[in-house]
């Protein structure tokens, strides 16, 4: 059992058991290591991920009165149950499962990235954000200090700092003028409580050090640190005092609900009232992170390997969307982007789309594709939920599970897409983190329907080029471009141009024209 | 009564240490409020007063992390005035105190570290505990880096009677000052660095021993029965795992070490040992209790009932159909 138990005891280990993957080292000769404690000194990097479990089942067992185990993994059959005339589904998991308004918020401070808390007043952002700050070695008086309240009289100096007085009169350049930076843009967890409350040109200046790390103010430049970021709001679909400004928005990596109090756990919270116990201020020292520690973490996390056949799956599931065939004559134009860059309406062109199975059609159900921003995103924090449960490699589970997070707010819906239409979808409206689920789920069936993880010609295409172009003859490259012609022209027979086809094609040219230019300068040598 | 040191501390910080202490008692049931109160005075105050006067500057951070850490363990009767084993309670406080430049570097992963070796130590024989904890007092007060303190603590618990120490110890001998590896080891003269590589490689060689000893000598018996807080349900056999000597009983399976600072049997997993067949010229026992080897024949009237027998490397295990505990001999090559 472990020694350092403050508020309530950190769970112990193994958090998440698992058999172990090779013969455990046994050694004899450690006097310090035992059972009446785990001396911090002695955990290594590997026991990392084991520290943010325990951290994760304080906060879900103590910190969080009502907890809510939304991301669910199965291990096994498991029993599930349909309530009331709709037979609303419930399913008991039989996998370790989780709650993602918690689990989230640690996975942001393990990657370092930015998360955005939303839900009504009162159901423990702010505190769970304050929470993030504590477990990263801040004490709880910095961490309150460093909140930034965002309010309608927020201005640039508020956020970043003020030039000193004395300079600013005797100053004869902009160059000599000082400023006295705000705290809380040198740590590394940085907590903006109602950021859509901030005015729009501070929000501007936010930005600036959301996405480039840096403040700017008077010419002078402050570098901030790698910092996980905490934003919250009590409404994110417009509600605050000022709009967020799209660019904002569009840094936040991963959107968490925080649900509401389930009234079942009233005593614990008289319980709680009565001790006059505070979780922020008894964090137990054993689930608090290091600055080394923050680090190593990341490290570790982008050490976890992504399989092949899965990075495929997420590829498959990110070209349907993108890909519209009404928008432009040339093939790479073809795009909501282009659509949306046009500024005409989106459902003029639609409109035209109609060989397709509109309800099936998964494109059909967003109004724009993914950025690489979010893709790069996604390929993080499914990592960081894969080393989270103890993996070293991704599972489809991790991909499922987290997608939804992530695409929270990037993915746009069409409202008009005939499948929101459909019978038992109608919840999707709103439901985005089971829609993007669902739209995964519907990829992966397809997926596997057309067989691509046992003949994947454009793969197969590119695991030739990736070996390389040396000393490769030009008959060989003339029959490569010869196979790519053929694959083209089988393609061609297909009635129906999805957005996997396309990027498909897309994929083709550009190794028709790596191996054109090759070809080329083959010539040219002889 | 308490110290100026701990008393200003907890003065200070006066409603965050209650609602700490009210925290542990909603999940530790067990936690007696005057329990704590009398480890506070007996166990952190000798602690908070050595501190204070070494590096003052870590006074506060050691007082709350000796204290949160302290909370689950009265709790659960490791520490306090009702410790179930109070050499480790004794034996903490006296290391901390004694050492409070280590104490102060790590309050809290120190002190775990003195507990697990001093529960260690204990579940071996209370007197080890007990000797170990007044060595660390006595030896490394001169000691201010954790590190060295901790190395120090391995060399003098293989001299307390844990031999599976032994190889790690030596390595630490070889980085640690010579001088204050004499002084653990109680040695009238440093070890050489030659003397040290001999030692690494003859497991039975000792270090007050000018040359290798030829003689046959009893060590002790390892083990013991699992009611009695030993590790074997039914009389284990012995034999070797991996090349290493070993005895099992088909539950659990346990390394066996030996050397003229004691014997140990530490587990090491589940089953029976291998039968490994040695040598004939390896020593054999015979159901009277004869050892012979090499020709000889020597009388150990408490290895009558002798069932198993391996010799490994210097060491002779002996297991009897009558008892739940392993004889170990040293029988140099």
């Amino acid at each position: 059992m472990g020694i350092l138990d403050l508020f309530q005891k950190v769970s112990e280990s193994p958090t998440n058991p698992r058999p172990a993957k090779s013969a455990r080292t046994f050694d004899v000769a450690d006097l310090y290591s035992g059972p009446l404690a785990q001396p911090q000194a002695a955990a290594g990097v590997a026991a990392l991920d084991e520290k943010l479990r325990q951290a994760y089942f304080w906060m879900v067992n103590h910190a969080i009165i009502s907890p809510y185990y939304d991301i669910e993994y199965q291990d096994g059959a498991a029993p599930s149950y349909a309530f009331g005339d709709h037979k609303s589904k419930l399913v008991l998991p039989s996998g370790q499962s989780y709650s993602s308004f918690v689990l989230l918020p640690l996975l942001t401070l393990a990657v370092r990235r930015r998360c955005l808390l939303v839900g009504g007043p009162g159901r423990g952002k702010t505190a769970s954000a304050m929470l993030m700050g504590l477990l990263a070695g801040y004490s709880l008086q910095e961490v309150k200090r460093a909140i930034q309240h965002g309010q309608p009289q927020m201005t640039i100096t508020d956020l970043l700092g003020n030039p000193l007085p004395a300079d600013l009169v005797n100053a004869t350049s902009m160059d000599s003028i000082r400023i006295a930076w705000r705290r809380w843009l040198g740590m590394r967890v940085k907590i903006i409580d109602e950021y859509n409350r901030i005015p729009t040109r501070t929000q501007s200046a936010l930005l600036t050090v959301m996405s480039d790390n840096y403040a700017e103010l008077l010419d002078q430049v402050y570098e901030c640190p790698e910092a996980a970021w905490y934003l919250t709001a009590n409404d994110d679909a417009g509600g605050g005092t000022y709009q967020v400004i799209e660019a904002l928005r569009d840094r936040i990596d991963v959107v968490v609900k925080a649900l509401h109090f389930n009234p079942r756990f009233l005593g614990e919270l008289l319980a709680r009232i009565e001790a006059g116990i505070k979780p922020e201020e008894v964090v137990p020292a054993p689930v608090i992170f290091s600055e080394a520690e923050l680090d190593a973490m990341n490290a570790a996390i982008l050490a976890v390997k992504l399989p092949d056949p899965l990075r495929r799956r997420i590829e498959h599931f990110a070209s349907q969307f993108e890909f519209f065939e009404f928008a432009a004559e040339q093939m790479e134009y073809k795009t909501k982007d282009t659509v949306k860059l046009s500024g005409i309406d989106f459902h003029l062109l639609e409109v035209l789309d109609t060989g397709k199975d509109q309800a099936n059609d998964l494109g059909n159900q967003t109004r724009n594709g993914l950025s690489v921003r979010a893709l790069m995103t996604v390929l993080i924090y499914v990592k960081a939920m894969a080393w989270f449960r103890g993996d070293e490699f991704v599972t489809l589970e991790d991909i499922r599970q987290i997608l939804p997070f992530v695409l929270h707010d990037k993915l746009v819906p069409n409202p008009d897409a005939a499948f929101f239409e459909q019978k038992g979808n109608a919840a999707y409206r709103v439901d985005r983190i089971g829609w993007i689920r669902h739209l995964f789920d519907l990829s992966c069936q397809e997926y596997e329907r057309i067989r691509l993880d046992r003949s994947d010609p454009v793969a197969n295409f590119d695991a030739e080029l990736a070996r390389g172009l040396e000393a490769v003859p030009a008959t060989e490259v003339r029959k490569r471009m010869a196979a790519i012609e053929h694959s083209l022209a089988e393609w061609q027979r297909e009635r129906k141009l999805s957005g996997p086809r396309a990027d498909d094609i897309l994929k083709l040219k550009s190794l028709h024209q790596r191996y054109a230019n090759y070809l080329r300068w083959l010539t040219s040598q002889s | 009564m308490i110290g100026p040191a701990l008393g200003g501390q907890m003065q200070a910080g006066r409603a965050a240490f209650n609602q700490l202490f009210r925290a542990a008692a909603r999940s530790h049931a067990g936690l007696d409020g005057a329990a704590f109160l009398a480890w506070l005075e007996s166990g952190l105050d000798p602690v908070a007063e050595a501190v204070a006067a070494a590096a003052p500057e870590a006074l506060a951070r050691t007082v709350l992390e000796l204290y949160q850490m302290a909370l689950p363990l009265v709790a659960r009767g490791w520490l306090g005035p009702s410790a179930r084993e109070p050499a480790i309670d004794a034996g903490l406080r006296e290391v901390l105190a004694a050492l409070p430049c280590c104490t102060a570097q790590a309050p809290a992963a120190f002190a775990g570290a003195v507990l697990n070796a001093l529960q260690r130590l204990a579940a071996a024989d209370p007197a080890k505990a007990r000797r170990w904890s007044q060595g660390m007092g006595e030896l490394a007060p001169g000691c201010t880096d954790l590190e060295d303190a901790l190395a120090l603590g391995r060399v003098l618990a293989w001299r307390c009677g844990l031999p599976s120490l032994r190889a790690r110890a030596l390595q630490d001998a070889q980085t640690l000052p010579a001088v204050a590896v004499q002084a653990v080891l109680g040695l009238p003269a440093p070890l050489s660095p030659q003397r040290l590589a001999e030692l690494m490689e003859q497991p039975q060689a000792m270090p007050e021993e000018s040359k290798a000893e030829s003689a046959i000598r009893f060590l002790g018996w390892a083990g013991g029965f699992r009611g009695f807080g030993g590790p074997f349900a039914r009389p284990p056999r012995v034999g070797l795992e991996q090349g290493v000597l070993v005895a099992g009983d088909g539950d659990a399976l346990c390394r066996l070490f030996g050397d003229g600072y004691g014997v140990e049997a530490v587990k090491v997993g589940n089953g029976h040992p291998r039968p490994s067949p040695g040598a004939a010229s390896d020593p054999r026992v015979d159901s009277s209790g004869t050892l012979h080897w090499g020709g000889r024949g020597r009388q150990f009237p408490q290895l009558a009932g002798a069932i198993t027998w391996q010799w490994q490397a210097g060491l002779l295990a002996v297991s009897l159909a009558t008892s739940h505990r392993v004889a170990l001999l040293r029988c140099p090559p």
